[in-house]
Order: structure tokens, then sequence, then C-alpha cells
């Protein structure tokens, strides 16, 4: 305290404002300052005619200056408060805007749709259960059921397994980026991008004089001497078809991810395996796939997950016809093609409530090898 | 010793040549959708709809040699005889591979009158590829 500067006038309104009625004077204009500033913000994006570069640079001012503020604001607020209140309130304007934004974007559309669910199409009366008998009684959604059963059993089955065996396989050549870069590589295309390189492979041109198939797997069958099929119009095999696209998307993200594990296999535990007389299938059976058991798990239910809510395909190669119906579609098409708000809704909560378990169980898994 | 010792090595190698042959029939079959997409963006549209993607490879496929024009005095309600070959108008559409490998096809209706004649040749060395797809693409026209 020897060297106590002189008080400039700065410091004496400083000091005004942290003590006593000054104080709750600040705590009152300076949020009232920082909503006005926000509010004449928001005034200005909505009405102005500025000049498009104008409003832009305005709008990321705005944006990300406002987060910024509101944070500060709130954060210098607390700050006045007394330690233990700090401590207290602290934490919550850090998790807040998550929270808010878990609020707004996750827990209110889930009761909306919840709601929405028990309602008639255009969500006006409450009709009861009555969404809910379509959505498990009716042929469409039964037929949707199976095929998403059959999705579920053998897309993840192959994908995992397909992967396992690349994983395992590539791990004994030297080209293994090679071969690990190809298999992923179909990672990076979009599904919908993926169907227009299947309709490639399932291209049928009918019958006639002087047709051309198009498409590779009938041209495989025609050399072979068999007869051009339409592959895709024909249930049930032309489940089969759409889900092959599926694994050959996936196979890549469960093939990097237990190639990894593989990988972090103590290679001494290998040996000692081999030592002891081993063959290889041994090696892989009972040392391999137990030690690696958790990723393969979190693999599993990750692609079954995926599976589950699979849309894109289905929707971009067959529209949900011809027998190859999932529920995602089917929600979709009674959202958007047939306006029965009521109905989606309905099939949106069973589709929910039938990802849960897998979900929750995958997030235990993913907790258990530290992911998050 | 020294014999095991080989026939190991000779048995690792063959699992080698073994695993790298699976990895790469798999790659293969990862690959080729792809390359068809990718060949098929260098296509024109007409191309793509009237010939499979791998017809811009070298291959053997029939070549028009020759145009017959059927002779008005001929009745093909009848079988007749054309370029060789005696068959009914239902066969000749549907197209007759002769034994020595010549392809004789009716084209069009019956009035057409036109016969053409096809012969197994290499095709494909000279693919029509374009970039046009690509230019249209990018410059955003239809």
């Amino acid at each position: 305290m020897q060297n106590q500067p002189r008080l400039s006038a700065g410091d004496q309104i400083l000091n005004w404002l942290t003590t006593g009625v000054g104080r709750l004077l600040a705590s009152i204009f300076v949020p009232l300052v920082t909503f006005l500033v926000l509010w004449r913000g928001f005034i200005f994006l909505r009405d102005s005619n500025a000049p498009q570069f104008i409003i832009v640079v305005v709008a990321i001012v705005w944006g990300v200056g406002g987060v910024a503020l509101l944070y500060g604001v709130s954060n210098w607020l607390v700050e006045k408060l007394s330690g233990e209140w700090v401590r207290r309130l602290q934490p919550f304007i850090f998790i807040g805007p998550a929270i808010a934004i878990l609020f707004w974007y996750l827990f209110l559309p889930t009761i909306r749709t919840l709601i929405l669910s028990f309602q008639d199409g255009l969500g006006r009366n409450f009709v009861g259960i009555e969404n809910y008998i379509f959505a498990f009684t009716d042929r469409v959604m039964l037929e949707a059921f199976r095929n998403n059963l059959l999705w579920m059993v053998l897309g993840t089955g192959f994908s995992v397994g397909l992967g396992l065996l690349i994983a395992v396989l590539a791990d004994r050549t030297p080209f293994e980026k090679v071969y690990k870069a190809i298999i992923f590589m179909p990672m990076a295309i979009s599904f919908v991008g993926a169907g227009v390189i299947w309709k490639f492979v399932y291209a049928y041109r009918g019958e006639g004089v002087g047709i051309q198939e198009i498409g590779l797997l009938n041209a495989i069958v025609i050399g072979l001497g068999g007869k051009a099929q339409p592959w895709l119009l024909l249930p049930p095999i032309n489940n089969l078809f759409l889900i092959v696209i599926m694994v050959w998307l996936q196979t890549g993200y469960a093939m990097v991810i237990l190639s990894s594990a593989i990988k972090g296999i103590p290679s001494e535990l290998l040996e000692a395996a081999r030592v002891d007389g081993a063959n290889e299938f041994q090696v892989f059976f009972q040392i391999m796939v137990p030690t690696i058991q958790s990723t393969l798990l979190t693999v599993t239910t990750t692609i079954v997950i995926f599976s589950l809510k699979l849309f894109d395909i289905v929707r971009v190669m067959t529209g949900g016809n011809y027998g190859t119906n999932v529920i995602a579609n089917e929600f979709y098409l009674q959202q958007f093609t047939y306006n029965h708000s009521g109905r989606a809704s309905a099939i949106a909560i069973v589709l929910l409530i039938a990802v849960i378990p897998v979900m929750i169980y995958n997030l235990r898994q993913f907790r258990k090898r530290r992911a998050f | 010793m020294s014999g095991t010792k080989t026939s190991q090595k000779g048995q690792k190698r063959l699992g080698s040549v073994f695993v790298n042959g699976v990895l790469v029939l798999i790659c293969l079959v990862w690959l080729i959708p792809t390359i068809g997409v990718f060949i098929t963006s260098f296509r024109n549209s007409e191309d793509i709809y009237s010939s499979g993607w791998w017809t811009v490879f070298p291959h053997r496929g029939w070549v028009k040699v020759e145009e017959i024009r059927v002779p008005e005095s001929i009745d093909v309600d009848q079988p007749f005889e054309v370029a060789g070959v005696t068959a009914d108008f239902s066969t000749l559409r549907q197209g007759i591979v002769t034994p020595d490998g010549r392809k004789i096809t009716w084209i069009g209706n019956k009035r057409s009158r036109l016969v053409i004649v096809e012969e197994k040749r290499w095709v494909g060395f000279s693919a029509r590829l374009t970039l046009d797809n690509y230019r249209d693409t990018l410059s955003g026209e239809s």
C-alpha cells in the first residue's frame, strides 16, 4: 500500500460504480444497454435495405459480437455477487447456451411431435392412439418394419463382418494403406451420390429389339448367359440390392475403427498364442475378437442406429415402392406427400423409441472406451 | 530342419498371395461402381443411355458392314432369303447370327425393308469421350 496511486476522475467513477446504489444502477443499466444494442441490430438486419455486403458484415459482427457481449455481461453480473453465489451460478453461464439450444431445438420439438402424434392429420383435434394403431398395424408400416429389420440384420452384419475381414487381412500386407483407402473412399460419397452410382449397376432397359443393357449387373448376367432382370422391381430381393449399397458405404467406417482396435492388441499376446501352437483361426476367434469386443459392439450399435433411420438410399433408388419401404421413408411420405402430420409424428416417435435402447447401449460403450 | 524352414516360408508366401488376392478382389468390387460413374461423366447423354459405360474400353462388338434394301417383289409374310439366310420376318427382327459370324437384322417394321449385316470387330479404340458435362455443370448451363 506504500505506492497508492492518485485517484483519477475515471477511478472515482469506477469507485462510485462499484459501491451501493451505483452498483445496483449499473447492474440494471448494463443489461438494458446490451439488450437495446442487440435489439437494434436485429431490427436493422430485419428491415434494412443497405447493400448486401454491409448487411453481411453487420450480421457477422452482430452475431459473433452479440454472443460475446451476452457472455461478458452475464459473467460480469454474476461476478458482482458474493463468492458463494459466484460458485453456484457461474457454471450455468458456461453451459447455459448449450442447455438453451438443446431445449429449443431438441426438447421442444420432441414434445411437439409427441403432442402432434395424438392429433389428426392437420393437428387440430385429438384422436387418441389412432395414429399409433396405424403405425403398428397398417400393411404399409408392417412392411416397413420388416424391411428395417432386414436392413438392421443384414446391413449391419455385412458391414461389420466385411469391415473386420478387411481390417484383419489388410493388417498383414505391405499395401495396407492402399486397400484401406479404397474401401474407405465411399464414405466420402453422399447417399444420393451413391444412388446415382448404383443406378448404373442396377439399371434395366427393358426388353425389345436392339436394346443394350447399360446396367453392369444385367450386363454380367447376360454375359453369363442369363436374362436381364429389373433388379429393383423384384420384391423381396430388391431389398438386398439396396442393402448392398449401404454395405458399400459403411464398411469403410467399420474397417477403420476395427483396424485401429486390432493394432492396439499387444503383440506379445498374439505371439504367445502362436508360440503355444494356435493356428490363425484360433488366434482370430479366441484372441483378437475377445480383445476388441467392446470396439466391435460400439461399431455394431452405431451401424444398427444408422440402419434403423436409413432413408436416402430407399428414397433415391425406389422411393419406397416395390416392397422396399422403410420406416423413415414412410414418415417422409406421411409428412410431406400425404400431409398427415399426426401419422408422421407417430411414426417418428416409434422410430425414436426404437433407437433409444440401442443409443443408450452405444453411449455406455463409448463411455467405457473413454471416447468422451 | 532347413527343409521345414523353406516349407514354412513357402506356406507364408502362399498365405500372403491369398490375402492379397482376396483384398484386391474386394477392392475391385468396391471401385468398379465409382469407376463406372467416373467414365459416364465423360460421355454424351445419348451414349450413356444407349450403351454401357464399359463399352469405352476396347472390346469385340457388332459393327455394321452392309445395308441391304429388300426388294418390293419379296413377300415378307412368308419366310424369305436375304444375305444368304432364309428366315421369316419376326426371326429376322430379333437378329440371326450365321455360322460364319455375321449377324443379320431387320430394322424397323415390315414396310421399311431395311436389313443390316453386322460383324464382330474390335471397337472402342476411338471412344467418344467429352468434357461437355463438366463444362456445362461448371458454367451452369443445362
